[in-house]
């Protein structure tokens, strides 16, 4: 009678730790490796406001499905430390935990500042020196609970732009300040973990601008102010807007190939010994946006980077193109920037890119609309 | 003794539901808001928009121009302000008026339900959905009409991938994949094929030529966007939005900046 009770109520508990259990169920079956022949195409996820264990499985399913090795994903702080000392970190679990079940290689984006670390009506991108090393504190305690799972990590998002700095004027010294302080704590922790920096983006801000600072003035000014013992890879953001991935770099054009400039920037600075990784990018399609190409160009310009990012940049790590999916439409030009539809559609760069890995078409024109062809009749 | 405790007890509670409702009360009967105010004080609207995105806003002559533009500027007419236009990264708008950088954004901004509370939308002033057209003397004049036919799309665009979805729907459905709308539009104009999918401008810049199938595959109401604490001031521009729909204005920005692009 006992060991009948003693059943039940095991049997109770399985069920309720199922039920309750956000991931564990959709982590059956072996571990899976990523199958690609270029070993540094990557993708940038959007999992931060997925609620749903399925869509989140199904998502970086998809991804190890396309040949991508690499995800970057975006942690928010205020998301997992909701009150000072008191971390939360079911999501991240989840995420994680899958990923690394898909074969993937995760790139962890740190940023998002709770509400008791800044002012009221401020920004969640609003954080001043008094709570730098509460940032940091944060960073540590990350990667202290996923040491061995998360081998990555970038510190902030953008700090070149005003709307990613809590909507102050930019200043890559209190920038470097908080990249050196989080590199330290993180290294204390986890000195086998690569600290990212920069993760600039591409503008042709005028000196003075109120809305940003040119990247690549930008990371002079990091070196100036001491970040070149701060971070261990330098992650750029590398859209090619309207141009080909090869058009040549330019001090006054944003394109791909802006990633070498602030590459030169780096070997100036005696600091050619540290990689790249392209932690966002790429091409956009949207019809009427003036910074868009057509579908087919953004398909091929997309095979093209990766295969040049492979092939020709040896001191590139990774090319992670924004963004594999949306939790939602956004219903303005941003949708066109995904691989697959909210809905799990897959777009035919995802097909393409698929194919490509596979080693199933080569980069060119030609092979592409050879595969679009027979792919869809 | 115990029947006062009762009442006690009553009026904490209907003073804590007092307190929680006083925010909503005092928004519906005595609205605050300065940044109305300041917009009635200084004579000036600061309206951001991303200037990249034709006909609604792009750079022409070094100014900010297109249908957004000389909405903000209709709006601005009618509360007889002048209109400042700031030039701000589409990524940053919602951001850019929620710290007061500026007093509202009108950039082909969609609708979203999950930021009412951290900003305020106003009332669509155009819908930029995808749909699908013919010619007007077709005999297609539903959706279902079109099993059986051909349809021209876009390869690879949205309007390609709701194709998809009516080929799903209606068996017989021949998608013919063209590499730009233009090209979808002028197969449809030449009579390669029966129908084409194309978005919301598209549509109406070809209205003199083309049919629309009711109702739209996809809606994409763009609305103006103001701060949440600005109650006042998303009520002006929902009344003027509304004046200037019933008066013609509106119209006639579509017919200057939209319908007048392929004339």
């Amino acid at each position: 009678m006992r060991s009948r009770l003693f059943s039940g109520i095991l049997l109770l508990w399985m069920m309720q730790y199922l039920i309750s259990s956000t991931h564990i169920p959709l982590l059956w079956g072996p571990p899976r490796r990523v199958e690609s022949v270029n070993p540094k195409i990557g993708v940038h996820t959007r999992l931060t406001d997925e609620v749903e264990p399925w869509k989140i499985a199904r998502t970086l399913e998809m991804v190890r499905e396309m040949g991508a090795s690499w995800i970057v994903e975006y942690f928010p702080w205020g998301y997992y430390e909701p009150s000072p000392g008191h971390f939360s970190w079911d999501h991240a679990d989840m995420v994680v935990d899958m990923a690394r079940h898909e074969g993937l290689t995760v790139v962890a984006r740190l940023g998002f500042v709770p509400q008791w670390a800044r002012p009221e009506g401020s920004t969640p991108s609003y954080l001043d020196a008094a709570h730098f090393d509460d940032f940091a504190h944060y960073a540590a305690e990350f990667v202290r609970h996923y040491r061995g799972k998360v081998g990555y990590v970038i510190v902030w998002n953008e700090p070149n732009l005003s709307l990613e700095w809590g909507y102050r004027p930019v200043d890559p010294v209190a920038y470097t300040d908080l990249l050196c302080r989080t590199y330290r704590a993180i290294k204390e922790v986890a000195p086998e973990v690569q600290v990212l920096g920069g993760a600039l983006a591409p503008t042709l801000a005028p000196p003075g601008s109120e809305w940003g600072m040119n990247d690549v003035a930008y990371l002079q000014a990091m070196y100036d102010a001491g970040a070149a013992s701060c971070f261990d890879i330098l992650a750029v953001h590398a859209y090619g807007w309207t141009f080909p991935p090869d058009a040549p770099p330019a001090a006054d054009a944003i394109n791909f190939s802006r990633t070498v400039l602030l590459r030169e920037v780096m070997v100036r600075n005696r600091d050619a010994q540290k990689k790249v990784m392209i932690t966002e990018g790429g091409w956009n399609d949207h019809p009427r946006w003036t910074k868009a190409v057509r579908p087919m160009q953004r398909v091929v310009y997309t095979l093209q980077a990766y295969e040049m990012v492979w092939k020709s940049w040896d001191w590139a790590v990774a090319f992670c193109p924004w963004a594999f999916r949306y939790p939602r439409a956004a219903h303005s030009y941003q949708d066109y920037f995904t691989f697959v539809t909210v809905d799990f559609v897959p777009k035919p760069i995802y097909v393409a890119v698929q194919a490509y890995a596979r080693g199933e078409i080569r980069p060119t024109w030609e092979d592409v609309a050879r595969l679009f062809l027979e792919e869809r009749p | 003794m115990r029947r006062w405790g009762v009442v006690g007890l009553l009026g904490v509670f209907l003073l804590m539901v007092g307190l929680w409702m006083w925010p909503q009360v005092r928004d519906r009967f005595f609205p605050q808001d300065k940044v109305w105010e300041h917009i009635q004080r200084t004579g000036r609207w600061r309206v951001g928009m991303d200037p990249s995105f034709p006909p609604f806003e792009m750079v022409e002559g070094g100014q900010i121009v297109g249908l957004d533009a000389d909405l903000a500027r209709a709006i601005a007419d009618q509360w007889g302000v002048q209109v400042d236009l700031v030039g701000v990264g589409f990524d940053g708008l919602i951001d850019a008026v929620r710290t007061g950088r500026v007093d509202a954004a009108i950039s082909a901004i969609p609708y979203d339900p999950l930021l009412t509370r951290d900003v305020r939308f106003s009332r669509p002033y155009f819908d930029a959905g995808w749909r699908v057209v013919v010619l007007p003397d077709s005999a297609i004049h539903t959706l279902a009409d079109l099993a059986g036919k051909k349809v021209a799309v876009e390869w690879g665009s949205e309007g390609d991938m709701w194709a998809r979805r009516l080929r799903r729907k209606y068996p017989g459905l021949t998608l013919v994949l063209k590499p730009s709308l233009d090209e979808a539009l002028r197969a449809l104009l030449d009579g390669e094929v029966d129908a084409a999918v194309v978005d919301g401008v598209t549509a109406l810049q070809h209205a003199h030529r083309v049919r629309e199938i009711l109702p739209p595959l996809s809606h994409e109401g763009y609305v103006v966007v103001v701060p949440y604490r600005a109650p006042l001031l998303h009520r002006a521009v929902d009344e003027a939005l509304l004046r200037l729909e019933q008066e013609g204005v509106l119209k006639a920005l579509v017919e200057r900046w939209i319908k007048g692009e392929d004339r």
